[in-house]
Formats: C-alpha cells, structure tokens, sequence
C-alpha cells in the first residue's frame, strides 16, 4: 500500500462517516451494528486502499465495502448470536427525533422505509436516497437490473399501502 | 434473501421505471401514449410516485450519527500495524468504573453503590480491549494471590459465564500451561456479555482470557500491544476473544493459539 492512496481513503472515510453509518443503520436497524459496520469498513478500506482506483467514486466504494461486509460476515454472525434483525415497528431509530411537527412526516417515510424487506429497503435507499442509478445500484449490490427494477416498484407499491393504512400520519403530508 | 418479489406487477415495474427516468425513450413514448388512453393506469402511477421516500427525511439521520465515536474508531483503525498510541483519557472513567466492580466483587466488597452511572459522563470506547488492558493493569500479582483455589467454584464460575455467551466453559477447556486460573467471572461492555477469566503467572504475573459476544466478522488471531501488554485477538462465530499478558508477544501468542484449538 503506498502512502498515498492510504491517506486518500483516510479522508475519505472521514468525509463519509456519517454517511456509511447511516447506511448500516438501514440495513441492520442497529446503531450498535451501524457502529460496527463503520468500524469494519474502515478497517477494509484501509486494507485495501491500493485497490481503489483513482478518478472513481470514493463514496461508492465505501458503501459497496459496508455492504459487502453486511452480507458476508456481520449480519449473518448477528443472526449465529441469536441477535437478528429487530422488528422493524419496534426498532428506536428515530427515537432522537422529536416529534416536532415539522419531523412527523419525516419519521413517516422514516418507518415506511424501515418497515420494508432488507432486500427492497436496501435499494430503495441507494437509489432514492443515495442517488444511484439503476445501474450503479444492481453493480453495488451484485444483482441483475431487473431485480433492482422489481425491487424499486414492490417498495413503491408497499409504501403506498403503507401510507393508506396510516391516515392519521397521512394527513400531515402536504 | 430473495429480493423478487412475487406479487409485483409488471405495470408497476414500468411505471416506477417510468417516474424514475431510466425507460428508454422507445419504452418511455409507449407507455406514455398508453398512460393517455388509461385512466385507471394515471391513477396507478401517481399512487406509485407519490410513495417515492422523501431523501430529505433521511438527512435527519446524519445528524443522527455519533460523530465522535466515529472520528475515534476511525483513528485508532491501524491495519497490520499494532495500534500502541491510544487515548488513554476517554477510557479512564469507565475503566474506573469497571474495576470497582471488578475489584469489589473479587474481593466482597459492595462497592457498586458508589457507581452511580448518571453522574460519570463516561465516553462509550470503541474498542473492549483497550477498556480490559486499561483495568487489568490495576491488578497486582495480589490481587490474584488473595483469590483461595477452588476447582468446585472455578467450575461454577466458568459454567455461569459460558451460559452467557453460549459456550461451555470448563476449566479442562481454559486451562494454560504456566498459569494458574484464579478467577471467571462476567462483566459487560456496551451491553455486551464480556466474560473475563483471570490467571496467574509466576513469571509474568496477572494475565487474562476474555470473550465477547459482539457479533463481528471472523478475524485471524493478530498481536497487538497496550500500555505494554501484548494482545493475541481474533473472532469466530460472533464471538471475539482475548489473551492478555505481561509475557513476550510469542508466549501471548502461543497461549491463544492453545485455546483456539480447545473446541470451546
């Protein structure tokens, strides 16, 4: 590993730290396994600095490592421990957000989101919150388009349930 | 996990293609003239795109995110270079507070009271083994010393911790060539059941196994050293264990390479 490349992945990751721990806190519904995650994927990056090209999304390929490390190691060894995924309605995520008005609806996509299966919530939250084309997101999560495609509009269609089913936090929508 | 979801429909994949801009135009014109013949189709997609999540919902949970807690994990992740450097200070209250505890219950007295959690500010460390290297340092050869041999309640002990972490612990399976096992007892580290089983040696004084549940990835055993311990860690199945010591990094070593073949 050359110094350089060491030091750029550095200030990478410290330019997206909170970005990676959001994006483990979707995925596990854990802020103690968000933590976690944070702290593998640095210790890959790190490791692996030399492979990241120059002139590519440093970003992207933070997320791709967490993800990687999500689905290969942490989340399976959570589920050997017994710990396993919280129940999605019971899961404090958002318990620091107060329920100012302005967060109600917020806390609604919030919970909408979070109430989705991993796989569905997973893409839903590159490509609508991440930004990720439909392509970027099937490469980061090594799936065909078309799954990404199906994924996208099952959320979207449970979401829109979701919201049916909650007219008292509908209504607060603009 | 299957992500194909069974249940959804063609249409809507088009339809959330569509709203999502990634139709080709040939594809984009056909489904549009489609749209203008299809009221029911109209409905169906403004259900769809009024149910696309907010982005800006998620950018309250930024704010979210333990800042300092990551900045620290960050500095002190040091691949293949044995972290020596370390912030001593923010593990000092809650070092402090573990060894009350610690000390209190191997010696009997109540000192827990004294801990009152809501009054410490205790800075949450990222990393266990800098909080059991920062208290074991504070145990004496007697310390141990004033702990009697009891084989019956070593037994005891051990089968109580490894319950916690599901593991069955005997003193066969912890046993170490040139030491002599004092103590097993469970602690807790960021809510995490953390099983420390103390020795002693006559060489190289106090020295400990440890093992906890903290559901991280598998990782070979590395050496590391802190405030002049040497380190042997490694995690399997979830579990991450620890041996402590004053001996040379190889003794460490070797003793961890002994437990890791016991089947614990």
């Amino acid at each position: 590993m050359t110094e350089s490349s060491h030091d750029v992945v550095r200030a990478g990751l410290r330019a997206h730290l909170a970005r990676l721990w959001r994006y483990g806190l979707v995925l596990s519904g854990s802020r103690d396994a968000a933590e976690d995650l944070v702290q593998a994927t640095c210790l890959r990056a790190l490791e692996r600095a030399h492979q990241f090209e120059p002139g590519t999304r440093l970003d992207r390929w933070l997320m791709t490592i967490l993800h990687r490390v999500w689905l290969n190691e942490l989340r399976a060894a959570r589920y050997r421990r017994g710990q396993g995924l919280v129940d999605a309605e019971s899961v404090l995520v958002f318990d620091g957000l107060r329920a100012i008005e302005a967060n109600i609806s917020a806390g609604q996509v919030l919970r909408g989101v979070q109430s989705l299966p991993e796989a569905q919530r997973e893409t839903v939250f590159l490509v609508y919150v991440e930004g990720y084309t439909y392509r970027e997101a099937a490469e980061a999560l090594d799936v065909p388009i078309g799954t990404v495609m199906s994924r996208l509009a099952a959320a979207r269609a449970k979401l829109s349930a979701f919201q049916e089913n909650r007219p008292d936090l509908r209504q607060v929508r603009p | 996990m299957n992500g194909n979801d069974e249940s959804v429909t063609q249409t809507d994949i088009e339809l959330t293609g569509y709203l999502d801009g990634e139709l080709t135009g040939e594809e984009r014109r056909a489904l549009e003239a489609r749209l203008a013949a299809d009221g029911s189709l109209r409905a169906r997609r403004d259900l769809l795109a009024g149910a696309r999540p907010a982005a800006e919902a998620f950018d309250l949970l930024l704010a979210e995110a333990p800042e300092d807690r990551l900045n620290g994990i960050l500095d002190s992740t040091r691949p293949a270079r044995p972290t020596v450097a370390w912030q001593r200070r923010r593990f000092a209250a809650i070092a402090a507070a573990l060894l009350l505890i610690v000390i209190g219950g191997a010696i009997g007295f109540g000192v827990s009271h004294l801990v009152k959690p809501g009054n410490v500010e205790i800075a949450e460390p990222a990393n266990w083994r800098a909080v059991v290297a920062e208290y074991l340092a504070l145990y004496t050869d007697d310390t141990l010393a004033a702990i009697p041999d009891d084989p019956a309640l070593r037994t005891t002990e051990l089968a109580n911790v490894g319950a916690k972490l599901s593991l069955h612990l005997t003193p066969e399976d912890v046993a170490l060539p040139g030491m002599t096992l004092k103590i097993a007892q469970l602690l807790e580290f960021r809510g995490m059941p953390l099983a420390q089983i103390a020795y002693r040696s006559e060489s190289d004084g106090p020295a400990a196994f440890c093992i906890i549940a903290n559901g991280k990835p598998d990782r070979p055993v590395t050496l590391e050293q802190r405030d002049g311990w040497n380190i042997a860690f490694w995690n399997a199945d979830g579990l991450g264990y620890m041996v402590i010591g004053r001996g040379a990094p190889e003794t460490v070593e070797a003793l961890a390479t002994t437990l890791m073949t016991r089947d614990l």
